[in-house]
């Protein structure tokens, strides 16, 4: 446990975490695009895509593939000020199942430090890869249970309370006539919503079909990234 | 040589051709048979009306009579397809009436695909095209065999292609021609502009400027300024209060065209016109977004005469023959002198009449613009673009383009870069840096298994790495800026319905549904975009959100911000304007000052619940864009939080949350503005990743044509803001990063003009602290395009808007939970 009074005193008040409850459970949002479960000292990141770049790039995209390296970098900046027991990883981590041995050895280097440095990494596995290679390490499996919350990279039916990633959940909001747009983090009673953290990925208006359709047109809370900070609009 | 010998006469059925036609043979055309043979590049200079097209013709024509050959002898290459279909019909007539032995034929991207597959084998002897369909006829192996004897290329409205990156990319194609067909002959045709000599550089090779030929206009068009017994508006740029003038000058008019300058006034504008069409006249509505169905069934009735009038974009601008538009109507301010002067020559197309023009201006500022415009033209002055260096993002394109044609060294592509005028001094190091990039990527890091686009064979020969790569080029050929762009599907009922035409991807993320919007004369309601299509329905009543879409947008010319600038120095010249506008001019002068050549006049007030800033600069839009860059970042750092700022070509106005003083804006209008603000600017500016954005189009970084599988396309739709932000973090020498920021400089700063102006008004402001908005202001601060500014005032006010009130108390839950783990 790395955080403590003061460090999350000064984030909230600079806009750069947020509390949040669901569940009947309190987490802390942070404008990074993480969430973080203080009960469990969990941080819970969804779609790295990892090695999307160079997944595009086969298909005559001369992408720079430096996504891996830039989105693994900015996770150890969040790791560092959190130093989580466990990280979840809620799916869709790596953008194609040939992902892990495209990462150059230095990427992979870096990776298995993060996955070393906490006690336990969970690879949730999401449509995108279907499984992980052992180099990878950590553990994987298709979902987790948190008492009556489930954690798995897409909805299923009958839960009672789920966290998913899946979506790339994006928002648009005007104040005062100007325009705010960001990925954000996306709630009803029932479901959250997890923002893409990969480096290149774009993102899904939650104003559009497939979202309506998750929520059910029940009342959206709605957590806004921008420039660095996390508003509720 | 034959040619030489007899050029200066025509073969005699062309005489009793054009006697037959009551013409006779002028003396520039005489001129030009033989200019043209003894010259690499000819350039004919001549106002519309004075049949340039065909003098542009009649020198292969006649070398065609006298030496019939097969296969392609001249190639016409025009900006717009419109023209190629109007030029074949005309050039058809005297070819069938004088029996001449010559095959002509069109190819651009509408023609179908097996009349495209038999002009490769049998080409015909001038084929009409447009650029880019001649680029992608350049990618295919048989290019050499197609253009190896190729004796002329005529480029039409050769003025249109200079200093902008259509032209540099037909620069490109011209020289990759030249390489093929050493002894081709150039030759365009232009309306009459400020500095022929700037052209003429731009036509000819490298160092060999095309010969002028040039036409004085002898007639001056006969030009008024609308006098309305309306009340004239402030600001706004629809003209609505005008309609009903606008309306009867087209009922006395056999047929008028209605030029306004954005797609968005084009909708509007037709609208209001049909509002006021009691007696139902036949009024159709003309601009780019619209199908090509759509386009094709208008010009064809107005080739047959029965349109009494046209609201068009800049779309009709270029030379297609009309036939008989009597009155051109001007509705917005003209912009630049020379091209209101295209405009007008729409109208009457005899060289010994006066064309004539009405201009409506849509406010009282554009009315002095008009006024400008008309002393201008009065005086015989036009405004020039300077040319301006080749945009590097397009060479990528070039050099895959050469590739798929045929193996090729970098050192040979790049000797045909030198011969593009525009590229005549790109650097070998930059010219290999894209040359890397084109082969791989040109990443410095990551430097194992890394994506070809080019393989390189055991003699050292480049060529495209597969089929898919050459495929994928094609289908990008001539991407060369703007939006990506949405097909807009009419729904009748399910998912069924008609493509009427395209509007700007932007336009249609803004949209929800339920939204209305006008497109094609109608208000139609948004309901999806599905496959790359908007789905809309046409719907009844109700106030449509007006397409804001940036199609068509044209910035001022420099040289006419400075005629207004004297207009309004000079109170005793009013009296030529509408006395609307002199009472609007004397009203700015009692409520607070007018600008002067001497000092720069600055206005505040608070207007919107924010506080405004305006500063009347008259330095043109792309300086006072620089300095609205530069003046919000300094602001950001004096705590001052600004929000945004528009520019005009007249001024710049900032939008913040604080008041400023006289202290503060001595602070802020310094030249040292220029050397601390703008490096830090050029880093982190989102107007460089909106240049970004086109670079990434343009030199195929991503794609702005997809596969025909969906898969593709969405995952490409990350932005190119995420690529932009990873490239300058963790390889920010990268060539594209480079070409971006030419880019970026190219297109919107005018540091030189911006830094004389800093210094010359330095300590010269005439500083206007008001309680409301200036009459002058108002067109300004009414100007919707504003640019937004990401800093503290922004945070601020999302801040205020994000309640969250509960946070506090979970806060103190959270606390508990941390120090009992």
């Amino acid at each position: 446990m790395a955080i403590t009074d003061t460090w999350l005193h000064g984030e909230v008040a600079a806009n750069r975490v947020l509390p949040v409850k669901f569940a009947g459970q309190l987490f802390l949002l942070d404008a990074r695009g993480v969430l973080y479960c203080p009960q469990r000292d969990a941080l819970v990141v969804s779609d790295l895509h990892l090695e999307k770049g160079s997944f595009l790039s086969r298909f005559a995209n001369p992408l720079p593939q430096l996504d891996t390296r830039s989105t693994l970098l900015r996770l150890q900046c969040i790791i560092a000020d959190y130093s989580p027991r466990q990280v979840i990883c809620l799916g869709d981590s790596f953008h194609d199942a040939d992902g892990f041995y495209r990462m150059s050895e230095e990427e992979q280097r870096l990776l298995s430090v993060l996955v070393s440095r906490c006690v336990k990494w969970m690879w949730v596995l999401g449509n995108h890869d279907p499984a992980i290679p052992e180099q990878a390490g950590g553990h994987s499996a298709h979902y987790l249970e948190w008492d009556d919350m489930v954690l798995s990279h897409e909805p299923e039916a009958g839960n009672a309370f789920q966290l998913v990633g899946h979506y790339h959940p994006k928002v648009r909001k005007t104040v005062s006539r100007k325009r705010f747009s960001g990925k954000c983090f996306v709630h009803n009673a029932r479901v959250f919503v997890m923002p893409a953290f990969g480096q290149y990925t774009g993102g899904l208006d939650i104003e559009t079909e497939p979202m309506r359709a998750l929520f059910e047109g029940k009342a959206m809370e709605t957590f806004l990234l921008f420039e660095g900070g996390i508003y509720k609009v | 040589m034959l040619l030489m010998k007899t050029a200066k006469r025509l073969p005699p059925p062309f005489y009793q051709w054009l006697r037959s036609k009551g013409w006779q043979l002028r003396d520039y055309q005489r001129q030009m048979l033989s200019a043209v043979a003894q010259n690499n590049a000819t350039l004919l200079i001549a106002p519309t009306g004075a049949g340039k097209t065909l003098s542009g013709f009649l020198p292969s024509l006649a070398d065609l009579y006298r030496h019939p050959v097969e296969g392609l002898h001249t190639l016409y290459i025009s900006p717009l397809k419109a023209l190629t279909n109007d030029i074949q019909r005309n050039l058809t007539d005297p070819v069938e009436a004088m029996g001449l032995p010559v095959t002509i034929e069109s190819r651009t991207g509408d023609t179908p695909s097996h009349k495209r597959q038999r002009q490769r084998r049998k080409p015909p002897n001038i084929l009409l095209t447009t650029p880019e369909s001649l680029m992608l006829l350049l990618s295919y192996a048989d290019a050499p065999k197609i253009f190896g004897h190729l004796k002329t290329v005529i480029l039409d409205e050769v003025h249109s292609l200079v200093a902008n990156k259509r032209g540099d990319f037909t620069s490109l194609a011209l020289a990759r021609l030249q390489s093929l067909a050493p002894d081709m002959h150039r030759v365009g045709l232009s309306a009459t502009v400020a500095q022929p000599e700037v052209i003429a550089g731009w036509l000819g090779r490298t160092g060999e400027p095309a010969e002028v030929i040039q036409v004085p206009q002898t007639v001056k068009p006969d030009i008024k300024l609308l006098d309305s017994r309306h009340r004239m508006p402030f600001g706004g740029f629809m003209a609505r209060y005008a309609m009903e003038e606008v309306y009867e000058a087209v009922k006395q008019a056999d047929t008028a065209l209605v030029f306004v300058n954005t797609r968005a006034q084009a909708e509007l504008v037709f609208q209001m016109l049909w509002e006021e069409n009691k007696e139902g006249l036949p009024i159709a509505l003309y601009h780019g977004s619209l199908s090509k169905e759509q386009r094709r069934k208008t010009e064809s009735m107005m080739s047959q005469g029965v349109l009494r009038a046209i609201v068009s974009t800049s779309a009709l601008e270029l030379g297609i023959d009309w036939g008989d538009v009597d009155l051109v109507i001007q509705i917005g301010a003209p912009k630049g002198v020379s091209r209101l002067l295209q405009r007008i020559g729409r109208a009457n197309h005899r060289l010994d009449e006066p064309s004539k023009a009405l201009l409506v201006p849509a406010n009282r500022f554009e009315a002095v613009e008009c006024r400008a415009a008309m002393n201008a033209i009065a005086a015989g002055e036009l405004d020039g673009e300077p040319l301006l260096p080749g945009a590097m993002e397009i060479l990528p394109q070039f050099i895959l383009n050469c590739a798929c044609s045929k193996p090729s060294y970098a050192e040979e592509i790049y000797q045909q870069v030198l011969d593009a005028a525009p590229y005549q001094s790109v650097s070998e190091e930059e010219f290999n840096k894209l040359w890397q990039f084109t082969v791989d990527g040109g990443y410095a890091l990551r430097a194992y298994e890394r994506y070809q686009r080019m393989e390189q064979n055991e003699d050292g020969l480049f060529s495209p790495a597969s089929k898919r790569v050459i495929q994928r080029h094609r289908q990008n050929i001539g991407t060369i800026v703007e939006a990506g762009r949405l097909k807009v599907k009419r729904i009748r009922r399910g998912n069924q319905g008609k493509i009427i035409g395209e509007v700007e991807e932007y336009f249609a993320q803004q949209l929800v549904p339920g939204d209305t919007f006008l497109f094609a004369g109608e208000i139609l309601k948004f309901e999806a975009i599905r496959d790359m299509q908007l789905h809309a329905k046409p719907t009844k009543g109700g106030e449509p959100k007006i397409p804001s879409y940036a199609g068509g947008q044209m910035p001022m010319s420099t040289f006419l911000a400075e005629g207004v600038r004297h207009i309004l120095d000079k109170p005793e010249s009013w009296k030529a304007l509408p006395g609307q506008v002199q009472e609007w001019l004397e009203l700015q002068q009692a409520f607070s000052a007018l600008p002067d050549m001497n000092r720069v006049l600055i206005e505040q007030f608070p207007h919107r619940k924010a506080n405004y800033l305006l500063f009347y600069t008259f330095e043109g839009r792309k300086a006072n864009q620089t300095l609205g860059m530069l003046m919000t970042r300094r602001m950001e750092k004096m705590r001052l939080k600004p929000l945004s700022f528009s520019v005009t070509d007249y001024g710049l106005s900032v939008c913040l949350l604080e008041k400023v003083d006289v202290g503060k804006l001595r602070k802020l209008f310094q030249p040292d503005i220029l050397g601390d603000e703008l490096e830090d600017w050029m880093l982190h500016a989102p107007m460089l990743k909106r240049s970004f954005r086109q670079v990434a189009v343009v030199s195929g970084l991503t794609e702005q044509h997809y596969h025909s599988s969906h898969k593709t396309m969405k995952q490409v739709t990350f932005s190119t803001d995420l690529i932009y932000d990873t490239l300058r973090e963790h390889e920010p020498d990268h060539i594209l990063l480079a070409v971006t920021r030419a880019d970026a400089e190219r297109d919107l700063l005018d540091l030189r003009r911006l830094a004389d102006m800093l210094i010359r008004f330095d300590d010269k402001m005439h500083f206007m602290d008001l309680e409301k908005v200036s009459p002058m202001a108002i067109p300004i601060v009414l100007d919707v395009r504003s640019e937004q500014v990401k800093g503290a005032g922004a945070h601020a006010i999302i801040e205020q808007a994000s309640l969250y009130q509960e946070a506090e108390d979970m806060m103190a839950d959270i606390r508990v939970l941390l120090s009992g783990n």
